[in-house]
């Protein structure tokens, strides 16, 4: 399929390029209109974004990453012009498949500080999701952490300046694997714990303070060659005050000034995707109609998770001159140079090969090398770590998560040691202080395996019941772990003889962990983030 | 009953005065030997606490306020000593039986600012408690917010002095029904947003900060004479920066310093019990076998919720040395000063009387009272408030709370709408944006309905679909409220026009926000506590 010429498309074309539907749009027009090809055939977007809840024309999940691949790039091929394949799978694509991989968190890759491994996680993951049909992934997160409460492991970590440093080599690896990355969440800087998916966020930075560390991670972006750029929903009163509605402040997502600083300041001249226009940082922050056309009139090439409805609305906003052609045709051509770089154009578009087994088991490799460097020993006052091998015959595996996907990760570290020779159980929570007094009579080592839940705190009974009686017993034996965000130290085990911060559930990640407790290695990892919230109030 | 002879009472009697065994293990004492009195003639505590778990000898919730009463005044009355009957209670009785009142929060009596009602709303909540039997109510709370993510609706608010005013009107009005109050959690400091239900917790304030802040409330309770205090769990290192074991700063609670300082500096010769040792905060600074001995050391009168095998682990340790018979004596007479004074020797113990048709109704009018003053309109851009009751038709409460004892407390507001001449419906979650579009095509007051979860954050599936697509239509018609922490309002609805804080769940509350939104008062509340983590320029 050759590259489109601007003069011999239909308005309806060139706007349907600007938008990008949801997954719930996507699985409705795919069902109504018989397919990928005739749902886009009929609404002429740009691409469609992929996650666990796709389904192929009859409503069912493909059954497997071939078959999605084949069902997607069959459809772009029956098109005038092929699709983007978007997704979001910074955990892996295991999500989709479980058969793939689960992925060392950002996190993990900014305390084990390794361009290297930066690099070929980056490239192994994109050619996974590349198996899928994928050809643009919505990442890496270069958002650097500023505020204790959002301490997300989807994010490198808070220094500016060792984050600005692997950053380039995770895009690299990413886009050498033949997909773009993105970069996200322009402008950010999180001094705000606020999730704009639920809430307006507030970035109260100066341009000085946002010049010397979240602007340099973008810089770095740039020049390692990042074909895309997600705009944020947070709110940055320093950049644009101008107010949205009521006393609203703009977001950046929609603010020219924003998107301006990007273009002129930084000098990009990729492609601009907003982040999701239906998550309430940026719909509560407009009288609905006029969302698309503010977020497109900012400078944003690409409007994301826009209902069918987008196509006529932004058709009647170019007619009535509230949007330019001019506007319009730059978006465009923007969008069409994305495609062309990523081979769309050059004859059949075609999914990754699947990964050979030697790649398979790189990618373990890698995973378990970045886990090695990573893991962060917080405190191991009575040296209980290493424990001698010689010695440990069981360990029980407290779970303290509400994630349902846990156990699974948890079953890997169970397999790790039983590999080993050592009996593992894993313990779904803790009822009463006997129960532990009693596991902690029949256990050598007792690990309490961390992810918390929403803003890193726990909420579910069964979690503060485990927490309410943890470490009453048995504290001489226990290792206390966060396989994500690594506040659960200070808001629930700063009293732990043993800690760990592990940043990722990814097998690798479980393996080097048990490796490490009985001392194969010694523990490197450096904290990429504060783990107190007082310093950085005193900062 | 006469007040027993020191003299008289065996070791293990005393040594039994000063525990207080938790609601799990009473269910079980209770069961095992048939009933109050044969568990409490064979492990030989001072009382037990009264929770929504109450069971009789043979395992059954008993049917109404007045059948505890009677079982527990009948134990009390075939006992050597009369028992405490203890509870917490602090957002009222309700929760025990419907019939009985939901409570204001403490929150709302400090945004309220009234003396008289605070006093009011003590003296009918513990007559209420007394029909059950209740004696020595753990309240009410007198720490202070100190950090944003630490606010609780327990608490009255941040500013120390306005807190020290009320809060002895609270306790006043409590003891003026015959009970001992509990001013709580000494020493407290509020520096720290950790519960130490699940974690250790301390407090970085130096000691003038704390003299300048919450010693000025502990001191008001000294003075407005509350009979007994409770000790905290959080840590106070410019107090005692001892360590309890490992790297754990020993908890205030296990603190003869800290206990001190009520003592000595404060001049409180009443009783003192420590917050319940099965807490993290306590549990996992000790070696388990430790612990009720720390603690009775360190200088507390009762410890509170023990299990039945205190009474061996104390009785070894006074007769090998390790907890001194002068610290027991001095102990025990300060269980049965408080005993006396709440009336347990003056013959039979009876539970209180119901409350009349007029007092029950005057406490409904002073919560409503109370929340009248409270309720602060927070955000009220484009004048979406007062509504035109002339023109309000149908309303729609979406409520956003993961806490199922909250949609009962929703039905007052949709009662409340009604007795208006109002169409109210309470809607469970908003799923889709399509929804709400419909919702503010058809209703013309839409009312977000607030009550978050552990630390005022929302994680519910259908809580967090709410506020995904919350305000994106209707804004110009839509009131965001919450009726618990006044946090909401920074977490989630900066973004509302119209954003009011209730701080209470209660009926009175419900009735007062839909008369103030119709416009019958002027909402004239202040908020008690700060409403952003940090000052955010304009």
């Amino acid at each position: 399929m050759p590259r489109p010429k601007l003069s011999e498309m239909t308005l309806r074309e060139k706007v349907g390029q600007t938008g990008m539907p949801g997954p719930a749009v996507v699985r409705a027009g795919v069902v109504k209109y018989g397919g990928y090809d005739k749902y886009l055939s009929q609404i002429p977007f740009c691409g469609v974004y992929i996650d666990p809840s796709m389904i192929d024309k009859d409503g069912n999940k493909p059954t497997s990453p071939e078959k999605i691949a084949s069902m997607l790039t069959d459809a772009s091929n029956n098109l005038k012009i092929p699709m983007l394949v978007t997704c979001d799978f910074e955990y892996g694509a295991k999500p989709i498949f479980s058969q793939l991989h689960r992925i060392t968190t950002n996190m993990s890759v900014g305390a084990a500080n390794s361009k290297e491994l930066a690099y070929e996680r980056g490239y192994l993951f994109a050619k996974e999701v590349k198996t899928l049909g994928v050809n643009w992934h919505f990442g890496p997160v270069g958002d650097i952490i500023e505020n204790f409460f959002h301490q997300s492991v989807r994010c490198l970590g808070e220094d500016a300046d060792t984050a600005a440093e692997i950053y380039p080599y995770i895009i690299k690896g990413m886009q050498d694997a033949g997909i773009s990355a993105c970069a996200k969440h322009f402008p950010c800087g999180y001094t705000d714990y606020r999730d704009p998916h639920f809430s307006s966020v507030i970035n109260d930075t100066t341009i000085e303070k946002w010049t010397t560390k979240t602007k340099k991670l973008w810089k770095a972006a740039i020049e390692a060659g990042v074909y895309t750029f997600m705009t944020d929903h947070n709110i940055l009163p320093e950049f644009d005050n101008s107010c949205s509605r009521g006393n609203i402040i703009r977001p950046a997502s929609v603010s020219s000034k924003a998107i301006d600083l990007l273009r002129d300041d930084l000098g990009f001249d990729g492609l601009i995707v907003t982040d999701a226009v239906c998550m309430k940082g940026l719909s509560a922050s407009f009288d609905h109609d006029d969302i698309y056309i503010e977020c497109f009139n900012a400078g944003n090439d690409i409007v994301l998770f826009v209902h069918d409805d987008y196509i006529d609305v932004m058709e009647k906003a170019v007619l009535d001159g509230k949007i330019s052609m001019q506007r319009l045709d730059e978006s465009v051509e923007r969008i069409l140079d994305l495609k062309e770089k990523l081979g769309l154009f050059d004859g059949k578009v075609k999914a990754g090969e699947p990964l050979t087994a030697e790649e398979n088991a790189l990618f373990d490799k890698v995973n378990y090398e970045i886990a090695k460097k990573a893991l962060t020993l917080v405190a191991n006052e009575t040296n209980m770590i290493p424990f001698d091998k010689k010695k440990v015959k069981k360990a029980t595996i407290i779970k303290l998560s509400p994630d349902a996907r846990f156990p699974d990760d948890l079953a890997e570290m169970k397999k790790s040691f039983d590999k080993r020779g050592v009996e593992a159980e894993i313990i779904d929570f803790i009822k009463t202080k006997e129960q532990l007094a009693e596991i902690s009579d029949t256990s050598d080592i007792i690990i309490y395996a961390c992810v918390p839940g929403r803003m890193n705190f726990y909420s579910s009974k069964e979690d503060l019941s485990t927490l309410f009686h943890s470490l009453s017993h048995g504290i001489e034996k226990t290792v206390v772990a966060s396989f994500m965000a690594p506040s659960v130290y200070y808001n629930y085990f700063e009293n732990a003889y043993a800690y760990i911060n592990a940043y990722s559930t990814d097998r690798g990640t479980m393996n080097a962990f048990v490796d490490g407790i009985f001392g194969d290695f010694e523990f490197s990892g450096e904290s990429p983030v504060r783990l107190h919230p007082i310093s950085i109030e005193n900062k | 009953m006469a007040r027993p002879k020191l003299s008289e009472m065996t070791l293990r009697e005393k040594v039994g005065q000063t525990g207080m065994p938790g609601p799990g293990v009473v269910r079980a004492g209770v069961q095992k030997y048939g009933g109050y009195d044969n568990y409490l003639t064979r492990v030989p505590f001072g009382g037990i606490y009264l929770d929504t778990s109450i069971v009789d000898k043979d395992g059954n919730k008993p049917s109404s306020p007045e059948a505890i009463g009677k079982m527990l005044t009948d134990a009390s009355n075939k006992l050597k000593i009369p028992m405490f009957v203890s509870c917490d209670m602090e957002y009222g009785a309700k929760q025990i039986f419907n019939q009985l009142h939901r409570l204001t929060t403490n929150m709302s009596v400090g945004a309220s600012k009234s003396k008289e009602l605070a006093f009011e709303r003590g003296y009918y909540f513990v007559r209420e408690l007394q029909t059950m039997g209740v004696n020595w109510p753990f309240g009410p709370v007198g720490d202070l917010v100190g950090n944003f993510f630490g606010q609780s609706v327990r608490n009255l608010g941040e500013d120390a002095d306005a807190v020290a005013e009320i809060y002895p009107y609270m306790i006043k009005g409590m003891q003026s029904a015959g009970v001992g109050a509990c001013a709580k959690h000494f020493p407290s400091g509020g520096t720290d947003y950790r519960d130490s239900h699940f974690c250790s917790t301390g407090n970085n304030v130096t000691v003038e900060g704390w003299n300048s802040r919450s010693r000025k409330v502990w001191q008001a309770a000294v003075d407005a004479g509350v009979m007994s205090f409770m000790t905290g769990h959080a840590s106070i290192p410019a107090f005692d920066n001892s360590f309890s074991r490992g790297k754990i700063v020993r908890p205030a609670s296990a603190s003869s310093k800290v206990i001190d300082l009520l003592r000595k500096d404060l001049g409180f010769d009443g009783l003192i019990v420590t917050d319940a040792v099965c807490m993290k905060g306590l549990a996992a600074a000790f070696e388990h076998d430790d612990i009720y001995i720390e603690c009775f050391n360190a200088g507390n009168d009762i410890i509170l919720f023990v299990h039945d095998d205190y009474i061996d682990v104390m009785e070894k340790a006074v007769l090998d040395g390790r907890v001194s018979m002068e610290r027991l004596d001095e102990a025990v007479e300060r269980v049965l000063d408080l005993k006396e004074k709440c009336g347990l020797f003056d013959g039979p113990v009876k539970p209180g009387k119901p409350l009349t048709e007029e007092e029950n109704k005057r406490f409904d009018e002073v919560n409503y009272g109370i929340s009248q003053k409270a309720l602060t309109l927070v955000s009220n851009e484009n004048n979406v408030i007062p509504f035109n009751p002339q023109k309000v038709k149908k309303a729609t409460i979406i409520k956003i709370s993961p806490d199922k004892g909250f949609e009962h407390d929703l039905l007052s507001m949709k009662e409340a709408f009604e007795n208006r001449g109002i169409r109210a419906n309470i809607v469970d979650y908003i799923a889709t944006k399509e929804q709400l579009r419909e919702l503010a095509d058809t209703e013309d007051i839409i009312v977000y309905a607030c009550v978050p979860g552990r630390m005022s954050f929302y994680s519910s599936k259908e809580d967090l679909s709410t506020l995904f697509h919350s305000l994106s239509h209707g804004i110009e018609k839509t009131v965001v409220a919450s009726f618990l922490t006044p946090s909401v309002y920074y977490n989630y609805f900066e973004n509302a026009y119209a954003y009011i804080n209730a701080y209470s769940s209660d009926a009175g509350t419900m009735r007062a926000f839909v008369d103030g939104i119709l416009g019958d008062f002027e909402f004239t509340g202040k908020s008690p506590v700060r409403l952003h983590p940090i000052p955010i320029k304009k």
